[in-house]
């Protein structure tokens, strides 16, 4: 974009925010004297967008409004999972061939092996839905909803270590620096929510015997864009926001009080200096008093009804959970949040899979699949895009020891699986195929790039014309390189 | 001895038994010297010393010789000589009666039978073998005694003489040394020098051999060894002083040119495992070259200063300049090249630039210049047209205004409250920080998994001493646009969020901090409620209050006042947050009124702001 119409948009919203606090400030106070005949309170007018989105955005009509990312942190096996190789079970422990393995490197893990044992997956695939979709046993909830989502068999991407990788997967780069997509997308469309943050970031448990990798702030992290665009990290719990709750001792009506005099005090100061940034404040400190209100109500469950909870299974009602996280996704996204990310570990099963494996999906498969359900009885599932997957998929031969019942799987960047679901994405379907390894891709391969460009084709955004200038060039989501819409998984 | 004791020495003589006495020529003619010790005695009598004096090393097969002289006419019925050494008396020779004298087992070197008295009337040379007496090489004899069992007894020159073969002494020659240790292990000798020493000379490089002499020299040879007793004694205190200081020293690493430059490529695509073109070490055509023929990073960092670069001290001055007033006078502070933006004020620019680098690169004469200038001075206000004409304030016709840094709006809170700790240097301290910011992201082996909060000092640093987890940086400083240093930052954006305001009113640092604020404000800040505030407001905004916000102010004290003093418990519990206690003698329902007001302040606009 050009800096000149840059500076004028940043101009445009500190003079907007400027205005709210200006216009607002008394106009609510005298609603509030009507409202609670205390005279401590006000607030904003409720049609007045806070986080406004950049002119021209979005680029055309969007299909989602919304997205929810459920990032399966470690990376899930796709063989055990979604990619059905029924052929495979006659390969057990024979070495993968040459011909099949090429010349892909290998990580550090496995790249000392004698052998490349292929190990098929133990797991049995049935049919589901309309569409017929092979799903394994360990996935029987995910299996329910197939004909509401397209699984791709054929994402790949450039890295091969977690860290880059998710670096890459969120932020188009495996460098740290760039913005992440959820950034992007507040920075471009903004939020229809006006007291929760565009961007929210969920880091539910995982299962303690899992491999657990480490995630880094960047992964929602906004990079060159400004620092409002970073994800907010909610916590488990009552006080998901940090410093939400009033000091102890501190009640509401002392915090009207002090937040009355400290505006009246800011306005003061604003006549002195003219700094419209004064204003910007007064209305920031407004809007926490609200979110000090709206953010308790979004994560109290009493609301919801018995079917619900019953749809996200029990685990709903502990804090933490990743069905509890997957609910509380819901309630966001259905007040006007922009980007809600979710970050269940421990998908990193290089030894014992089968365990760790099933535990993740114990772990997640019920919620993943209430949260599709959820929306769609909703009527949210139309304009709300839900993305899952992990950052690789994990190799056909076993790291380490190989049993019938006991495998392990390296890191494998070549092709995995991911799901899309709900704005315009085509539902039902499978899109792009993979040897009969699950080693290569045969065809429609997917990459990381085009995932994202299709994602911000779904919200309505040119990907090709989202930049935004940093260190001497127009940095895209979706990099330098060629990115394409897969038009195959649009609706 | 000759003619005396040794210097120092103090001779006894048994109880009841005449006094010391040494003759001359009138009495006895010596053997040797001027005098000789005279004794008569009845049964056992005996001149004696034992440590004061001198000490004398054992020499190997050396042979204690001493001149006496017994009377004819007085006859003694044994004579002996009795040395002393770290281990007591437990030498002694005796000529004549064995077991007269009952000291020592018989038998041993502890009495030793040299041999017959000596025939009666002229000095006779007595000598005794060290090693019959029990006496080792390198012992020191510290006392001796001259000894007798009736009779008169003249002594005279006590002495030992000794075959002394150097040149052969395993205990003194380096060579006999070697040669001894040739073929075979050595006792005690460390196990790399022990293989050493078994083999042949011309074997051994000069190094080895040089070793071989250090340890020799400092553990074996009877001359030399000693000499370093109290040196290494030295050397190990002073060690043990240099570790202890070593272990206060936090670690860091640092780059060295590897003594053979590896050959770099341009990675293509950045791929690891794509080497392109070979390169060598250069600077960017547009920029003056290093000078060097094959420059290193010494020689980089002499570019960077050389008064030929256009760019250090340029870049430099604008980042300061930046950090007050919130832009440079390049606002792309990051890029000064093609794609970024031609300064406000280049010939400012310059001169600042030039006065740097000639003052030696006195930054804090380089902050002292922009603090004193007018434009830094001169007020913020900005008034409807300048906000039209120069939003942003390129041409510095007010003066900046710009929100504190993450560090400085918490310093400022811990500084105004006095809770601040000002100590300098040392670890990162883990202040105040709410569950779940680390345990939720970090590995599961992880030594910062937990967040494990500090005590007492540790939460009141300056917040740079602040530890620092990259991947889950503290959120009082992200809150507020610190970087989370995985990359570098030349600019930090001035976000004002929410989340900000959340913060400053509720967290645990800035609430206590406002509850500290409140006990200097009763305590400082005059008895009424008006010297008080004023005290407050001078301390935070470095002002007085205008009648208008006093006025506001007031109400709110006045409404919490009420409010505390109606409710005991209500104004404890606003005074217990934070881990530092109210002192007793103030007010609780006071203090906690003062607590709202101090919070109040320390959320201002003003009070977040350079103005």
């Amino acid at each position: 974009m050009n800096p000149f119409i840059e500076h004028e948009i940043n101009l445009t919203r500190r003079q907007f925010f400027g205005n709210v606090g200006l216009r607002f400030g008394g106009l609510a106070l005298a609603q509030l004297l009507g409202q609670q005949g205390s005279g401590l309170a006000a607030t904003q007018a409720a049609d007045q967008q806070v986080h406004a989105a950049l002119p021209g955005f979005p680029h055309f009509p969007p299909r989602a409004k919304r997205l929810i990312y459920l990032h399966m942190n470690g990376a899930p096996s796709q063989l055990d999972l979604l990619d059905y190789k029924p052929d495979l079970a006659r390969f057990f422990n024979k070495d993968l061939p040459e011909s099949v393995r090429g010349n892909q490197r290998l990580t550090g893990m496995t790249s000392g092996q004698k052998r490349f044992p292929v190990a098929p997956s133990k797991y049995k695939f049935t049919q589901h839905g309309q569409c017929g979709r092979w799903v394994s046993e360990l996935l029987p909830h995910t299996a329910k909803v197939v004909d509401d989502i397209a699984v791709i068999k054929t994402v790949h991407t450039n890295a091969i270590n977690h860290d880059p990788a998710c670096t890459f997967l969120f932020t188009g780069a495996e460098i740290p620096g760039k913005a992440s997509l959820g950034s992007w997308l507040a920075y471009g469309l903004g939020s229809e929510s006006n007291d929760l943050p565009a961007f929210v970031v969920l880091t539910p448990k995982w299962p303690e015997g899992s491999n657990g990798q480490a995630l880094f702030s960047r992964m929602w992290g906004s990079g060159f864009l400004p620092g409002r665009h970073n994800g907010v990290a909610f916590r488990a719990g009552a006080d998901p926001v940090l410093y939400l709750p009033n000091p102890n001792g501190v009640q509401r009506d002392d915090r009207r009080l002090l937040l009355d005099t400290l505006g009246q005090l800011n306005q003061q100061q604003h006549e002195r200096l003219g700094d419209p940034e004064t204003l910007t404040r007064i209305a920031q400190y407004e809007m926490a008093f609200r979110m000090q209100a709206s953010v308790p109500d979004l994560v109290d469950f009493k609301s919801e009804d018995a079917a619900t909870r019953e749809m996200y299974g029990p685990d709903v009602d502990k804090p933490g959970s990743f069905a509890q996280s997957c609910l509380l996704a819901r309630r966001l996204v259905e007040r006007g949040v922009r980007v809600v990310q979710l970050m269940h570990r421990g998908w990193d099963s290089h030894s014992n899979l089968p365990r760790e494996l099933g535990n993740q999906c114990a772990d997640t498969d019920r919620g993943c699949a209430a949260l599709i359900q959820d929306l769609k009885a909703r009527g949210l599932l139309e304009d709300t895009l839900v993305v899952w997957g992990g950052e690789f998929g994990r190799t056909v031969y076993s790291q380490g020891t190989l049993t019938q019942d006991n495998y392990g799987r390296d890191h494998h960047p070549r092709n995995y699986c991911m799901w899309m679901a709900g704005g315009g994405i085509k539902p039902g379907i499978s899109y792009g195929e993979t040897d009969d390894f699950s080693y290569n891709i045969v065809e429609n391969p997917v990459h990381l790039n085009d995932l994202n460009a299709t994602i911000l084709h779904c919200m309505g955004i040119h990907h090709e014309k989202f930049t935004f200038k940093a260190q001497g060039l127009d940095q895209r989501l979706t990099g330098v390189e060629p990115a394409k819409v897969v038009k195959g998984l649009l609706a | 001895m000759e003619d005396s004791f040794p210097a120092g020495a103090k001779p006894l003589v048994n109880p009841g038994t005449p006094a010391l006495m040494f003759v001359g020529n009138e009495d006895m003619p010596p053997a040797s010297g001027e005098r000789c010790l005279k004794r008569t005695a009845k049964g056992i009598g005996q001149d004696h010393f034992a440590g004061g004096g001198a000490s004398f090393g054992v020499p190997a097969g050396g042979i204690i010789s001493v001149m006496a002289r017994t009377d004819g006419a007085d006859q003694p019925r044994a004579i002996m000589i009795q040395f002393h050494t770290a281990a007591g008396w437990k030498s002694r020779a005796v000529w004549g009666e064995e077991g007269i004298i009952n000291y020592g087992k018989l038998g041993t070197p502890e009495h030793y039978l040299a041999g017959p008295l000596p025939a009666a009337g002229s000095w006779t040379q007595l000598d005794v073998p060290v090693e019959a007496i029990g006496l080792k090489p390198g012992d020191k004899v510290d006392g001796y005694a001259f000894t007798q069992f009736d009779g008169t007894v003249y002594w005279d020159r006590l002495a030992v003489r000794s075959m002394d073969d150097p040149a052969h002494d395993p205990a003194r020659s380096f060579a006999a040394w070697l040669k001894a240790g040739e073929g075979k292990d050595t006792p005690n000798v460390p196990p790399d020098l022990n293989k050493l020493l078994k083999q042949k000379g011309d074997q051994r490089k000069i190094e080895e051999t040089h070793r071989l002499r250090a340890y020799f020299v400092q553990n074996v040879c009877v001359t030399t060894r000693d000499g370093f007793d109290s040196v290494e004694k030295e050397i190990a205190a002073l060690e043990k002083e240099r570790d202890a200081l070593d272990k206060s020293i936090p670690a860091t690493f640092v780059m060295k040119d590897l003594d053979k430059p590896r050959d770099s490529f341009v990675m293509e695509r950045g791929q690891y495992d794509k080497p392109g073109e070979k390169v060598q070490p250069a600077t960017p055509a547009v920029l003056p070259p290093l000078v060097a023929e094959n420059p290193k990073r010494l020689d980089l960092a002499r570019w960077l200063v050389d008064e030929r670069n256009p760019l250090t001290a340029r870049v430099t001055v604008n980042r300061f300049w930046q950090q007050f007033f919130g832009v440079g006078l390049v606002k792309t502070s990051a890029d000064f090249g093609s794609q970024g933006e031609p300064p406000s004020h280049p010939e400012l620019l310059d001169w600042l630039a030039v006065t740097f680098r000639e003052s030696g690169w006195d930054m804090k004469q380089l902050v002292r210049t922009i603090v004193l200038s007018s434009a830094w001075q001169q007020s913020s206000r900005a008034t409807p047209e300048l906000l039209a004409r120069d939003p942003e304030n390129r041409l510095l016709a007010r003066g900046p205004r710009v929100r504190l840094n993450a560090e400085a709006v918490r310093d400022e809170a811990l500084f105004v409250s006095g809770l601040l700790v000002e100590k300098l240097g040392g670890k990162g301290v883990k202040t105040y920080q709410p569950p779940n910011i680390w345990e939720p992201v970090g590995y599961k082996d992880s030594n910062t998994r937990n967040y494990r909060q500090d005590t007492g000092d540790g939460l009141y640093r300056r917040s740079i001493y602040t530890f620092l987890k990259r991947t889950a940086p503290a959120p009082f400083l992200m809150n507020f646009d610190a970087p989370a240093r995985e990359e570098f930052c030349t600019k930090r954006e001035r976000s004002d969020t929410p989340l900000q305001a959340l913060q400053l009113l509720n967290d645990v640092q800035f609430f206590e901090a406002a509850r500290g604020f409140a006990q200097r404000i009763l305590t400082y800040g005059g008895q009424t409620p008006s010297s008080r505030l004023h005290f407050a407001f001078r301390t935070t905004l470095a002002r007085p209050p205008e009648p208008r916000e006093a006025e506001r102010v007031l109400v709110m004290l006045d409404h919490f006042l009420t409010k505390y003093r109606a409710d005991a418990n209500a104004a404890k519990a606003v005074l217990s947050n934070g881990e530092s206690k109210p002192p007793a003698h103030l007010d609780p329902a006071e203090l906690a009124a003062w607590t709202q007001v101090g919070n109040l302040l320390l959320n201002l606009d003003e009070n977040v702001s350079i103005n």
